[in-house]
This record gives structure tokens, C-alpha cells and sequence, in this order.
């Protein structure tokens, strides 16, 4: 019976694999987690092989906006991520969202920064002004 | 009218919005991978801290949770609201601190729940201060032994097992027999003393039927302006039975850390251990005696350390504490009650058997004990009341003999006679504490020999005919002995002499 190896330890191995150029890791991850029957963790474990990553230089950031990014907006949130990983390479994975009104939603490094008039609506209502 | 709501609304809108603006930013984000019992299953969130309080955002607004669990890949954390709105995937914010209450003299008269929310249907309370739930106990250089006395206005207490500002005393006996009572009768006791110790009466899932009772008779006996009331019920969450002694223990120590003094009453601490039993299976932590989990013992001493009498540098307060724990049929060396008692400065056992008998409070003599209170006891009773444990325990054990036959020696026959009447005089009916002076007379009465030969039944009403008669002739010098020094032989003779006036009125 295998070990069962926590997810921090396969996101550290898959991050380093990925570092290296390999290029079947999404197959190597999905046979480890079809075999171990972890299937249903993939996603905490995409998130964990994308913090590991952050971690080595290559940040990817979740954009959420109104509106098509603009280069000026790129570029503010690559500051953004700058400020916590200096000198990392950002990748976008961008969406848009009507319903957002305004503003972007940025989730990098396990953080999010949520300047979007949606959220600061749902703040004012949960602050009951 | 109208027009003050709309400037105050649109200025209170201005802040928020200026608010908003300030809170931009990244912020650490983790996600709900599980949920369920009270019990929520985190992923990220690598800085969380042990016992931080997390934010856990549903479409419901924000439910609070503490961090309990540390682990590889997830953190386990209890939840402190309602969790049937937390689904997984709810996205969970570090606030970057641990559990705080408010606190001040703003809680006193109010019935909160551990958080500091009024559940008595009052106002918002507002406190200018708030108090970690988490603290480390005061050190040893910090403190100083016991020496004043807690009246409890109980005569079979502060006669035989005293309690001092800063003891832990044990109350635990089976259910229905007293233990709560006791508690009472000893804050209604401050209020009459107005001794200014402050009261925190912790319910620690008691029925709110039984908590509502509670407050009407403290309301009733004038006790509630220097009484707050943490309580929680059955149907709160387990972590809210589990933080609720230590909130309360926060709100006590305002009182103590300013030079005042507080009694703490945790009732009680088996559903306290039961609480947090239910949190540890739930949160996977390995089970062990009777599926308490390993720390069970800290769980306890740590809240029971944080009463202590401080030193005059530290202004001299004061944190008394009467945890009670029910036990299962008189089983004192169960794993909780053996846990406590190890704890505490000593116990007030209190038996099913000498309870059924009418001997009420049901405190055992034998199996009871007040390891520092001693240093505390007021004089005036240390004077009468210092061989009374003995003469009790030698009593009860002597009768169990006296049943099998009637021919005993001169001295055994006193010894059962002088103790019966004892036990007669120390029942004392609920809600009726009694001042030093009270106590000294009764118990000089018979300690003396006084009152030997006044038939048993009629014990009660000769103790009602002294207290009566030394009030109404003698008012200024028994107002001197309350004062709780070693009476003056003036006042030995006026006892003796009411007394033995008194005793011919009831003898057989």
C-alpha cells in the first residue's frame, strides 16, 4: 500500500518538475491521483503547485474585471505582485465579468486583492450603513 | 428629526466608504475544503497562528472560526456562528488576532454570551476595553498567598473548609444535590456582606429555563447590579461552551487586575470537558481516557491557574474561582472530577445520601477539604469552628456504629449527642447566607456545651431564638463581631449568657 504523501510535499515535487522543463507532469499527476483515489483534491493541489511556483519566480495571477485589461492595468498589477515576489515573471489568466461593474479582482500567492464596486456594494450592505 | 437621521446616515455612509477605500490590498485568502459538525477544513492560509480567529466569507456575511488545528495541508478551525451557510469553497481571511471580549464595569448586570453579546434583551453594551480570552496566568512573583477571607455566609464553609480571595475551590457532588445552590448562596452573600466582590456566574450549556431562573432570584436578592452572567445553552455551538469560561475568566480579571475582587463560578466543568471532547473528535485529534483528548487536564488547569490573589505591587485583586463538577453516582475518581480536584485548593463534596437525609447543604465532612483557606478564615470563627471537621467526621462515623446497639460508654454517647446536634445546626435552608456573627454565635452555642440539652428538632428554632434575641438586645456588639476579629470576653459572656437563656426555652 502507498504512503500517502501530503499535498504540500507533491506540489513542492511537482513545482520543482515543472521548473525543470519536464513536459508530462500533468499526466504523472493524474495517474498518482486516479491511483491513490485523490482525484477530488485536484484543485487544492493545482493551487498549492501554483503557490509553489510563485515561490520560484512564476507567479500566475487570477484577473477578474468588468472590462478587457488594459496594458496600463497589466502593469499595475504586475507591480502589485511585485511588491510581495520582486522580480517574478507574472502570467495572466484573465475573465471577464459584467456583473463585477467596475474594478478588478486579483488572486496571486493566495492572496486576493478585491478592489471591484461589486464587492465594496456587498461590504457596505454586510456593514449595514 | 427626520433631517439629524439623514445627515447622520450620510455621514456614517461617508465613513464607511472612506473605510472601504483604506481596506485595498492583498490579502491572505484561504478556501473551505471541508465543513461540517462546526468543524470547517481550510487550505491555505500558511501564516494562520494557533487559536487566530479566521474569517469565513458567506453569502450571509461573515461567520467566525478559531484555529485549533495546525496541520500540513489544512487547518481545522471551529466555527463560532452558525455553520450552515460556510460551503465549501467559501473564502476564508486571517484577522491577524486571537479571541478578545469587551470588558469593564459596562458588563456588570447583564447576561451575555461569550463573545460579549447581550442576550438579556438589554442594550448594545459598549466597553471601552476589550480582553484576550487566552492568558497567561499571573507568575509567582505576581502573587501572594491567600489570606482574606471569601464568606461564603454557608456556616458548614466558612466554619470548617474556608475559602480565601484567590482560592479555587472544587464544588462537586452528583446531580441534585446542591452544588449550584451553594454557588448562589455565596454570591448572594457578597451582596449582603457588600463584601464588593464582583460575581461571574458562568453557564456552561445549562438549560436557559434554568439560567432565566437564576437571574430572576439574583434580581430578587439585589445581586445582579455586581453580577455578570456569561451563559450559554445546549443548543450553542460546542465551541462556544468551550471558550465560555475563558471569556468569562477575561471579564473576571478586569475586576482583579484594577485592585477589585471576583468570584468566578464555572458551572460546570464536565460540560465544559464534554464540549471540548466533542471539538477534539470532531477536529481528528487522538482520543484517550474515556475519548478525552490528551490535553484535557491543560484545558482545565490553565483556565483554574488564572485566579490568584495578587501581590500589593500589582494592587492587591483578587480572582476567586468555585468550579463545580458533577459526578456519576458519587464517583469522586472519575477522570474529570480526579483531574479537578488535583487542580483546585480543595473540595466541597457533596453526598446524594446526606442530601435524601434532609441534611442540607449535603456537605461531606469527611471528604471535603479547604487546602489553603485556613490562612483566610476570620478569627471570630477560627475561634469556635476549629475542631468542628473533627467532631463531624468522628460524629458521622461513630453513628453508622451507634446503630447496632444502645450500649455505649459516657463519652461516645456525648460525642453522638453533641453531633447530631451539630449536623441539626448546620443545615441551613437556600438563599439565606449568614453574617459572621451569626455563625459565631450558633456555633459557640454548641461547641460550648450550651445548647446539649435542647431537644434536636427544636435546634433550628433555639439557633432562630439566639440570632433573634443577641439582633434585638445586643445589635451594636454583634455589628463589632461581624467585623470578623477574635471576640472581646465581654462579647464570649453575652453569647453564653443569651444562649443558655435561650437553650432552657427548648429543652426537652
Amino acid at each position: 500500500m502507498a504512503i500517502r504523501i501530503s499535498r504540500r510535499k507533491l506540489a513542492d515535487y511537482f513545482a520543482d518538475e515543472f521548473v525543470a522543463g519536464k513536459k508530462d507532469i500533468h499526466l504523472r499527476l493524474a495517474a498518482y491521483l486516479i491511483d491513490t483515489k485523490r482525484t477530488r483534491e485536484l484543485a487544492i493541489i493545482v493551487r498549492d503547485i501554483e503557490y509553489n511556483l510563485a515561490m520560484r519566480g512564476q507567479v500566475i495571477a487570477d484577473v477578474m474585471s468588468a472590462h478587457e485589461l488594459t496594458t496600463a492595468t497589466r502593469k499595475q498589477i504586475e507591480a502589485l505582485v511585485h511588491t510581495i515576489k520582486p522580480k517574478a515573471s507574472v502570467y495572466f489568466r484573465t475573465a471577464v465579468d459584467p456583473t463585477v461593474i467596475g474594478g478588478v479582482k486579483v488572486e496571486a500567492l493566495e492572496q486576493v486583492m478585491d478592489s471591484t464596486v461589486k464587492n465594496k456594494l456587498t461590504m457596505l450592505k454586510a456593514n449595514k450603513v | 428629526m427626520s433631517q439629524l437621521s439623514i445627515t447622520e446616515l450620510s455621514d456614517d455612509l461617508r465613513d464607511a466608504i472612506i473605510g472601504l477605500e483604506k481596506t485595498e490590498g492583498l490579502e491572505k485568502v484561504g478556501i473551505v475544503v471541508r465543513v461540517g459538525d462546526g468543524v470547517a477544513w481550510i487550505h491555505g492560509l500558511r501564516d494562520a497562528g494557533y487559536s487566530e480567529v479566521l474569517q469565513i466569507q458567506t453569502d450571509e456575511g461573515v461567520v467566525e472560526a478559531f484555529a485549533l488545528n495546525l496541520m500540513e495541508d489544512e487547518i481545522g478551525a471551529v466555527l463560532l456562528g452558525d455553520d450552515s451557510h460556510v460551503r465549501a469553497g467559501s473564502k476564508v481571511k486571517l484577522s491577524g488576532e486571537i479571541l478578545e471580549v469587551p470588558i469593564g464595569p459596562e458588563l456588570l448586570g447583564r447576561v451575555v454570551d461569550p463573545l460579549g453579546n447581550p442576550i438579556d434583551g438589554g442594550p448594545a453594551i459598549k466597553t471601552k476595553l476589550t480582553g484576550k480570552v487566552e492568558r497567561e496566568a499571573a507568575g509567582v512573583m505576581d502573587r501572594r498567598s491567600v489570606y482574606e477571607p471569601m464568606m461564603t455566609g454557608i456556616m458548614a464553609i466558612d466554619a470548617m473548609f474556608p475559602i480565601g480571595r484567590g482560592q479555587r475551590e472544587l464544588i462537586i457532588g452528583d446531580r441534585q444535590t446542591g452544588k449550584t445552590a451553594l454557588a448562589i448562596d455565596t454570591m448572594i452573600n457578597q451582596a449582603r456582606t457588600k463584601s464588593g466582590v464582583v460575581n461571574v456566574y458562568v453557564a456552561i450549556g445549562q438549560k436557559q429555563s434554568k439560567v432565566a431562573r437564576l437571574v430572576d432570584r439574583l434580581k430578587q436578592e439585589g445581586v445582579m447590579d455586581q453580577t455578570i452572567i456569561v451563559a450559554t445553552s445546549p443548543a450553542d455551538p460546542a465551541s462556544l461552551l468551550y471558550m465560555a469560561p475563558y471569556a468569562a475568566t477575561a471579564m473576571g480579571e478586569y475586576f482583579r487586575d484594577n485592585g477589585g475582587h471576583a468570584l468566578m463560578i464555572y458551572d460546570d466543568l464536565t460540560k465544559h470537558a464534554v464540549a471540548y471532547r466533542q471539538m477534539s473528535l470532531l477536529l481528528r485529534r487522538p482520543p484517550g481516557r474515556e475519548a478525552y483528548p490528551g490535553d484535557v487536564f491543560y484545558l482545565h488547569s490553565r483556565l483554574l491557574e488564572r485566579s490568584a490573589k495578587l501581590s500589593d505591587k500589582l494592587g492587591g485583586g483578587s480572582l476567586t474561582a468555585l468550579p463545580i463538577i458533577e459526578t456519576q453516582a458519587g464517583d469522586i475518581s472519575a477522570y474529570i472530577p480526579t483531574n479537578v480536584i488535583s487542580i483546585t485548593d480543595g473540595q466541597i463534596f457533596l453526598e446524594t445520601d446526606l442530601f435524601y437525609q434532609g441534611i442540607r447543604p449535603a456537605i461531606s465532612a469527611g471528604l471535603s477539604v479547604s487546602r489553603v483557606g485556613g490562612a483566610a478564615q476570620t478569627k471570630a470563627i477560627k475561634s469556635v469552628g476549629s475542631h468542628l471537621k473533627l467532631s463531624l467526621s468522628q460524629f458521622r462515623e461513630l453513628a453508622s456504629f451507634a446503630q447496632f446497639g444502645s450500649d455505649l460508654d459516657e463519652d461516645t454517647r456525648s460525642q453522638i449527642d453533641r453531633g447530631q446536634r451539630l449536623t441539626e445546626l448546620l443545615k441551613q435552608p437556600q438563599y439565606d447566607p449568614m453574617s459572621i456573627w451569626e455563625q459565631y454565635a450558633s456555633i459557640a452555642a454548641i461547641t460550648e456545651g450550651i445548647f446539649d440539652k435542647v431537644v434536636i428538632k427544636k435546634i433550628k428554632d433555639a439557633q432562630i431564638a439566639l440570632i433573634t434575641r443577641l439582633n434585638a438586645d445586643h445589635k451594636k456588639l454583634m455589628t463589632e463581631l461581624d467585623k470578623g476579629d477574635k471576640p472581646s470576653e465581654e462579647i464570649q459572656k453575652i453569647i453564653t449568657k443569651v444562649a443558655t437563656a435561650v437553650a432552657k426555652g427548648f429543652e426537652g
